[in-house]
């Protein structure tokens, strides 16, 4: 009986622990939606204003009429996509050389691949930048998305080649019986085998280019190539009167949806890859 | 589940690029006439969103293709948040607009990379240069050489509230450097509940740090100091105005901050000097001030800042006085054909104009009409740079020197470092980036 | 072209994949054509061919866009190359300046550093503290699992960490606001509230002093004595509290850290928990004799990928002080201070010297790293 009772309040006292740590680690997107519905005077009010008293549309007005928005937000979409897209389908095919055939120099490669993972990518953006001027590439989308058709992202690739590595190979070799090359085995039956961890690719790649900063902000020359987190972050400007907080904020609520969108339907993957891998997301 | 849904997520996406990228293929006009045309290519920051870029491209570009009927003009829209890293870019590249807006402070650093423009836009190829106020197109030259044109004068005033001033029991803004002190150390009010200011006597740009170089250098300049010495290269930062200048940015600062756990004002909206935000004097330009339409204008005295003529007999009042310019890259192959249009854009009326969309003083003091002189505040304003304007030009590797400024500042205002140090790190620290750029042996 | 953004990113990406198609296909051929003439059989031919066909992608790749960029920075690191003027040998130059005479680099590091004493062991502690509460099988533990895990996926988003800057304002932010009201309506947080904030100024100012060579700060920190009863964190106000914001936000972001712990406390059998419980042993003993010794190589884990990241950092310090100049200094980290050195001041020969110190560095960190996850590898198979 003391037991049981001891039991409910350490589970009622664990609830409270996790719900205030929970509302902490929330709070600065709980803030920001709060922020994007007040108005300026509200935003900037020297007592602490939790919620509106008033719903205000103001700063998602501002922002859905500014025609800047609207093209970073188109800009991002293109971007990531497509980059999304490429760098996909490639990862999934040099994950299939990792995993499923046995060639001579395999290991050395692969662990060359693995060993790139410790470059930061900063270390490589100035001959980058120079590489890509010579091609005349700058002030477009390419030094943002064709990269990346190159199977960009080693720990991607392990990620999938840990997956691939557990599909039994008597199906490939059942299939070379019946007359499959390499090309059809790959992609008529080890894709539709390893389509969760495809996704939780996927979503990391698509979180990993949508909130690329660096690249945009070096490659994209005018307004009209912003995407969003160069778009967002040049609104605050320290030579401005104010700062157009609710209009920041509306910004930011409305960039990270599509993550919020992402991570919601791909949770159950990226939470236990994460696992597996051992990687930053 | 999730995979179906997020691959019809991703499919649809894919879609969706195809689509923009088709319609935009059918919008934009692809044909290409049978002459070959000149396209210029300019790069302007977007100053007024949905009024300069509105302006330049529906009124300005028809009716200069009036005249030139073959030449097309394209507009690159920019931001100061990323002017840095594209204008590098285009400089590294040999290629990009024929024409480029600069700030007052890229004169030295892109200098040598601009086209001398002297004899398309000197006083004998274009009379009408001789209508700039003198001091903006210091600006816009580098080594003897116009290298561009400049759009407006933007100084930077003292803007001080006369009943917050007169409440601390002042009627008249100080005009020497033991006055400010001491008139910002009693215009200040620091709550002792929170301990952050309610009451900021004096605002020099930066409200927090109270650090900012373009205030360090003009305190320098109102003394009569320069920042080189007699041969226009090395650097003066051991003079004694430059120490006093440097003693006055600390002591300021602690007449508002005694220390530095005092809290910045509230962030307030609007400018700082506006009603109920706290500041009571503010230097800077009028993009910090109150809105032109605002009431407070009333309550608010602007001066040139005078410096210290108790101690420094060269003291003289001043504005420093920044401009916007357009300028020509040398790399351009379409020189002439820029000049011409920026000929047209600097027009008497076209300045004018270009300037009413943003509410800033011309830099052609016979474009100051109109709104220029309707407005009271904008009238003083240009009175003021007309008399007292002093160029914030002719600064040898811009960038850098600033780099140093507002890291050495920021340490010696913040205790990290003393005076001596602090003025010792900048004159050898600059003193080897002219080294390094070539300019000193 | 350029004029459609649009089309012209979709012909390349078009023609990149076609590139790939053809150059793969090469690639696959040549290996077919070595190992054929090594005399291997017909069998083990295709399957080099396939193998180098399939890998192909990564290691054209690898040449393009790591290779060549590392070997041509390698070179500018010996030349003084800036935008807009020839380049000219100048030897070892530029790495005896970076790291004899550059005091913004010298910063930069005991910043770095700073970083990862301090910033990452809290990072660590936090994660184990939210894995530790999350491995109690509770109703409801996916929720918080993903609302712990958020910050990884939205944090460094530019938006985002504008609203940092937003609730840091030691005015009016609210975070001091919510440390203000605290204090006076519960004392004893005040008391924790300023002592903390006296632990953080000494260290702060102890650092800021190796970076200066002055310790005029920590002296005044010392004179001023125990804060006052109305101190707030100066978060982004003072040099004192610049880097403080950064491990803030480095450890809202402990998500990724928090799964590698949850799958380590998975991992501890339930029978060796369930028995300390028979004998006795309470909630902070079990974790403490069994938990903690258990977990150890996860923490090693932990502590050497996020000193990479840490290494790294560049977005939180972009975002919170590219345009406050006289503070940024004080919070500078190695590859911002790289990116300020290149895309400011344009010396690409200055800053690639700066890429490959970085490299060197993070290699050596790496190493670290291998030797202790050979003992988490063991470890593991107790």
């Amino acid at each position: 009986m003391r037991k049981t009772v001891l039991h409910i309040t350490g589970r009622v006292g664990l609830y409270i622990l996790l719900t205030a740590a929970s509302i902490l680690m929330a709070f600065p997107l709980l803030w920001m939606l709060s922020t994007s519905f007040k108005t300026l005077q509200e935003a900037n009010a020297p007592k602490i204003i939790w919620v509106p008293s008033e719903i205000s549309l103001d700063a998602y007005r501002n922002i859905l009429t500014d025609s800047d928005f609207i093209i970073a937000y188109v800009n991002s979409t293109f971007y990531a996509g497509l980059a999304l897209a490429g760098t996909l389908l490639s990862i999934a095919a040099v994950a299939y050389a990792f995993s499923r055939v046995n060639w001579p120099g395999k290991n050395i490669v692969f662990a060359l691949m693995l060993s790139t993972m410790m470059i930061p990518a900063q270390a490589l953006i100035v001959p980058q930048y120079v590489f890509f001027n010579a091609i005349d590439w700058i002030g477009t989308f390419n030094p943002l998305i064709i990269p990346g058709y190159f199977a960009g992202g080693a720990a991607m690739v392990f990620l999938l080649r840990q997956s691939m590595i557990q599909i039994p190979i008597e199906l490939d070799e059942s299939a070379v019986i019946d007359g499959a090359n390499h090309i059809q085995i790959w992609w008529e039956i080890i894709m539709p085998l390893i389509k969760a961890p495809l996704a939780t690719v996927a979503t990391f790649l698509f979180i990993g280019y949508w909130n690329n900063l660096l690249g945009p902000l070096l490659y994209a020359q005018t307004t009209k190539l912003y995407t969003l987190p160069v778009y967002v972050a040049q609104l605050y400007n320290i030579n401005n009167a104010t700062q157009p907080w609710p209009t920041i904020m509306a910004a930011a609520v409305l960039t990270t949806v599509p993550l919020f969108i992402v991570f919601f339907f791909a949770q159950r993957f990226i939470l236990e890859s994460v696992v597996i891998s051992g990687m930053k997301g | 589940m999730h995979i179906k849904k997020l691959s019809f997520i991703l499919l649809v996406l894919v879609t969706i690029f195809a689509l923009v990228g088709c319609s935009g293929a059918t919008e934009a006009p692809m044909d290409q006439g049978p002459t070959e045309p000149v396209t210029l290519t300019v790069y302007v920051v977007d100053y007024a969103a949905d009024a300069t870029d509105v302006w330049l491209e529906d009124e300005v570009v028809p009716a200069f293709q009036e005249m030139h009927p073959d030449v097309e003009i394209e507009f690159v829209w920019g931001s100061w948040g990323t002017f840095s890293e594209t204008v590098a870019g285009y400089f590294a590249a040999g290629e990009g607009p024929d024409i480029i807006n600069l700030g007052s402070e890229f004169n030295g650093l892109y200098g040598d990379q601009l086209a001398p423009l002297n004899d398309r836009l000197g006083p004998e190829a274009w009379p009408e240069i001789e209508n700039f106020i003198p001091g903006t197109l210091e600006n816009a030259s580098w080594d003897g050489e116009l290298r561009g044109l400049p759009i407006f004068s933007a100084p930077r005033y003292v803007f001080c509230r006369t009943d917050l001033m007169e409440a601390a029991g002042y009627d008249a803004q100080p005009t020497n450097f033991a006055d400010w002190v001491k008139f910002a150390e009693t215009a200040t009010v620091i709550d002792a509940d929170t301990n952050a200011l309610t009451q900021q006597g004096f605002v020099p740009v930066d409200a927090g740090t109270m650090a900012d170089f373009q205030w360090y250098l003009n305190t320098i300049w109102s003394l009569g100091g320069t920042l080189y010495k007699d041969d226009g290269i090395t650097p003066n930062f051991d003079s004694p105005e430059a120490d006093a200048a440097i003693q006055f940015n600390y002591d300021l600062k602690r007449a508002v901050y005694p220390d530095d756990t005092v809290g910045t004002l509230p962030e307030g909206t609007g400018s700082v000097i506006e009603e109920g935000n706290g500041a009571v004097c503010l230097w800077h330009s009028g993009w910090a001030a109150p809105a032109l339409d605002s009431e407070v204008w009333e309550k608010i005295d602007i001066q040139p800042f005078t410096g210290d003529l108790e101690n420094f007999s060269d003291s003289r009042p001043i504005v420093l006085s920044f401009v916007d310019w357009w300028a020509v890259p040398a790399y351009s192959p379409n020189v002439d054909m820029a000049a011409e249009f920026m000929k047209f854009v600097f027009s008497k009326d076209n300045n004018h104009k270009y300037n009413e969309t943003m509410n800033l003083i011309p830099a052609r003091s016979d474009a100051h009409t109109g709104y220029v002189v309707e407005n009271p505040v904008l009238q003083r304003e240009a009175e003021l740079a007309a008399e007292y304007s002093y160029g914030f030009a002719g600064i040898l590797e811009p960038t850098k020197l600033q780099d140093i400024l507002q890291r050495e500042l920021g340490a010696y205002l913040t205790d990290q470092q003393d005076k001596e140090t602090t003025l010792k790190n900048i004159q050898e620290q600059y003193t080897q980036v002219l080294v390094d750029a070539g300019y000193i042996e | 072209m350029k004029q459609h953004p649009y089309i012209y990113t979709l012909l390349w990406a078009f023609g990149t994949v076609a590139f790939i198609a053809l150059s793969s296909y090469l690639v696959g051929s040549l290996a077919r054509f070595i190992s054929k003439l090594a005399g291997q059989s017909r069998q083990r031919q295709e399957n080099t061919f396939a193998g180098y066909f399939f890998a192909s992608p990564w290691i054209v790749g690898f040449l393009i866009f790591v290779v060549f960029p590392m070997v041509a920075s390698l070179y500018w690191s010996f030349t003084d190359y800036r935008i807009g003027t020839p380049s000219t040998w100048i030897g070892l130059e530029n790495f005896i300046r970076l790291l004899a005479a550059d005091r913004e680099f010298r910063g930069s590091l005991i910043n770095t550093l700073f970083l990862t004493l301090f910033g990452l062991p809290l990072q660590i502690g936090f994660a184990l503290f939210l894995a530790v509460l999350l491995n109690r099988k509770l109703r409801g533990e996916r929720v918080f699992r993903m609302t712990f895990y958020l910050p990884v996926i939205l944090g460094f988003n530019a938006a985002v960490l504008l609203c940092w800057r937003l609730m840091l304002n030691a005015g009016n932010g609210i975070i001091d606001q919510i440390i203000r009201a605290a204090s006076r309506a519960f004392p004893p947080f005040g008391w924790l509230n300023r002592a903390s904030i006296y632990v953080v100024e000494i260290v702060n100012g102890f650092f800021l002093g190796l970076t200066n060579g002055n310790y005029t700060l920590l002296n005044n920190v010392y004179e001023t004595g125990f804060p006052a009863a109305n101190r707030v964190p100066m978060w982004i106000q003072t040099p004192l509290w610049t880097k403080m914001s950064v491990i803030l936000l480095m450890v809202w972001g402990c998500g990724s850290m928090m799964l590698i712990f949850l799958a380590g406390l998975n991992a501890i059998p339930r029978e060796i928990l369930e028995a300390a419980e028979v004998d006795g042993a309470n909630n902070w003993q079990q974790f403490r004799k069994i938990v903690f010794p258990l977990v150890t190589p996860y923490i090693f884990y932990n502590l050497v990928v996020g000193m990479i990241a840490t290494l790294q950092i560049f977005e939180p310090i972009y975002v919170l002080y590219r345009d406050n100049q006289p503070l940024a200094p004080s919070a500078y980290s190695m590859v911002y201070y790289l990116y300020q050195a290149t895309f400011r001041f344009n010396e690409i020969g200055y800053g690639s010297a700066i890429s490959w110190l970085i490299l060197v560095i993070i290699a050596i960190v790496t190493f670290v790293q291998f030797r202790w996850q050979n003992r988490w590898v063991e470890y593991d198979l107790i």
